[in-house]
């Protein structure tokens, strides 16, 4: 049965450098947790001290309520799957499937029908007799997830396992990944950097940067509220601005921001989406003059690069408007904000 | 106009290599081959009808060779593949120190060494025994299966190793199942040196082996010294099976798809 996933103060250094600072994390059991980061935050080093290839500083790793520390890797209860399908060649796919089942001794003709029954849900019925070597990216890779859910783990540790596929056979093996998951339920961290591979996929994200955990909770929050300007500028959020809270409102050099929410410190960022922000006709209530100044294409949208003319002189603002109308370099517009879409991170760190 | 050279050039090259072949089988057959004819005067089996004689020095220097030969290429398979992992895989203090240290029995001519060896192995009273021959054919072997091992296992991924264990298979299951079968090319060719090198070496075994093991080129040396030619040709042949056979089981590793050498192209 799926376990949940406690890590307590976890900490490793190799040599001079830090390369995990005290992370303590949770998984409910039967939960997709995703561990986001750019490369070098810590987050394979994470997944490989879970798995027991590598050993922690410090700290504690619990599956369920047993310490794991000192149980050696085959002894662990997980499955693993690696960027790279890892398919051992001089094996068949029946034979590579079967590898943890003839490890702990089982006979072949117990374990065949278990391999077929594994390969049906893959969707890779009939190739038993293959060779990993016929076998598309794709392919090998469902069957590395096989390989390691045949042996019925309490955690499935999945290291980037899309990484090393192309763009469209990455979107339909995450949805694939999903379906299994649904099935299954089993506890799984999902290490990965791609930011919107991890929202389609997690029940929650950890998102991780220089070996600390910044942030943790559902996918949604790191959009509408990142609690940090890093976890902001990684989710795509262009408007990060430096600035105070006075009587109700955010001034960021000389721009004056109603927001909703009130907050007792003064120093603050303002974390504002493109999306949030729209050009309209004339004034209202809650908007302020720009003057366009460039713009660029993001996938089917404008990302339009505007001056606040109120402002002091350099205060740049984005917005992300759907058509290209009434776009004209230099013309003024007004800029119109949604109070409660502003949201406030405490400052204390630089972006 | 261009005139191709490559035909003759090929030609050339089989003469070379194939004359003293052609003059040795014949001679193994020969009753008497004066200076100017093409060929033998007569031909029989004789030579070959001494060299089986069980008893006869030819059959006991096979045995010893091969026995020898067996030992020499397990053991420095063995040491060479373990050293050659360590250097490719491992990073650890002195590694250029140790790297040097092993291949310098390749640099360093074997006869220089020879003497130290023998007063060193007389002493601990090593000289006249197989084990001692075989520790010294270690020396010559070892370099090259470091050699073949270290380029194996540079293109070797350990990830494999690591997708093993955390498949829950022991680490030796996962060196059984996993590590030999993706190394095999390397520790065939390995084998097939050290075997080959322990197989020819003459000076080493006459040193070490003080006269007393007597290997298949001492038993060569001492006919090739006498004047029975037909019993030398035949010696020859018979010294040249061995590794034929052996080349016949490896030569799909040395050359072609799965090859641990390159360079060699396919043949």
């Amino acid at each position: 049965m799926s376990s949940g996933i406690r890590l307590v103060n976890l900490r490793k250094s190799f040599g001079d450098v830090e390369v995990l600072k005290d992370i303590n994390l949770e998984v409910r059991s039967g939960e997709l947790v995703s561990i986001l980061g750019s490369s070098g935050c810590g987050k394979t080093t994470l997944l490989r001290i879970v798995a027991g290839l590598e050993q922690s500083s410090n700290g504690e790793v619990y599956f369920g309520d047993e310490l794991q520390n000192d149980i050696s890797v085959e002894r662990r209860s997980i499955g693993m799957v690696f960027q790279k399908a890892l398919l051992f060649p001089n094996m068949t796919i029946g034979e590579n499937i079967a590898f943890s089942l003839r490890a702990k001794g089982e006979k072949d003709e117990k374990s065949k029908k278990r391999v077929e029954e594994m390969l049906e849900l893959v969707r890779l019925p009939g190739f038993y007799n293959r060779r990993p070597g016929e076998l598309s990216g794709g392919q090998e890779q469902r069957v590395s997830l096989a390989r390691s859910l045949i042996r019925n783990p309490k955690v499935l540790l999945l290291d980037e396992p899309l990484s090393a596929l192309d763009a469209n056979l990455r979107v339909e093996m995450r949805a694939f990944i999903s379906d299994i998951h649904n099935n299954f339920r089993m506890t799984t961290l999902f290490v990965t950097h791609d930011q919107e591979e991890a929202m389609a996929i997690s029940d929650r994200i950890a998102f991780m940067d220089s070996g600390i955990l910044e942030q943790l909770g559902e996918p949604k929050s790191f959009i509408s509220a990142p609690e940090s300007a890093k976890v902001g500028k990684f989710f795509g959020c262009k408007n990060l601005l430096d600035g105070e809270l006075k009587n109700g409102q955010f001034v960021s050099k000389g721009l004056a921001l109603d927001t909703t929410k009130s907050h007792t410190l003064r120093t603050v960022i303002a974390a504002i989406r493109q999306e949030d922000l729209s050009i309209t006709e004339g004034k209202t209530s809650s908007s302020f003059l720009a003057e366009i100044i460039d713009w660029q294409f993001v996938g089917s949208k404008i990302l339009v690069k505007c001056n606040v003319v109120e402002g002091e002189e350099g205060l740049i603002i984005y917005i992300e408007v759907d058509r290209f109308e009434n776009l004209e370099k230099k013309a003024r517009v007004f800029i119109e904000y949604r109070p409660d879409r502003i949201h406030i991170i405490p400052k204390h760190d630089v972006v | 106009m261009r005139i191709n050279l490559r035909i003759p050039i090929l030609i050339l090259f089989f003469l070379y290599l194939f004359v003293p072949f052609v003059s040795i089988a014949l001679w193994s057959f020969a009753t008497g081959w004066r200076f100017p004819d093409l060929l033998p005067s007569g031909y029989s089996l004789r030579a070959y009808e001494i060299a089986a004689d069980p008893s006869g020095d030819i059959v006991q220097g096979v045995i010893t060779s091969t026995v020898i030969a067996l030992i020499v290429g397990v053991v420095a398979t063995l040491i060479g593949s373990s050293a050659g992992r360590a250097i490719a895989m491992h990073s650890f203090r002195l590694k250029r120190a140790f790297q040097f240290l092993v291949l310098a029995p390749l640099i360093v001519p074997s006869l220089a060494v020879t003497m130290g060896i023998q007063i060193l192995f007389i002493r601990y009273g090593l000289v006249d025994t197989i084990l001692g021959v075989c520790l010294a054919h270690l020396i010559p072997t070892v370099p090259y299966v470091v050699m073949i091992m270290t380029g194996t296992f540079a293109n070797f991924d350990r990830s494999y190793e690591e997708q093993g264990q955390v498949l829950g298979a022991s680490r030796f299951t996962v060196l059984r199942k996993v590590t030999i079968p993706m190394v095999i090319p390397g520790l065939s060719v390995s084998f097939l040196f050290a075997f080959v090198i322990s197989w020819s070496e003459y000076i080493l075994t006459l040193l070490v082996g003080g006269g007393s093991i007597k290997t298949l080129p001492l038993v060569l040396f001492a006919f090739l010294r006498g004047s029975d030619l037909p019993l030398t040709g035949a010696a020859s042949i018979v010294f040249m099976i061995p590794p034929l056979i052996l080349l016949r089981f490896t030569s799909k590793y040395l050359v072609g798809r799965s090859s641990s050498m390159t360079g060699l192209g396919s043949v």
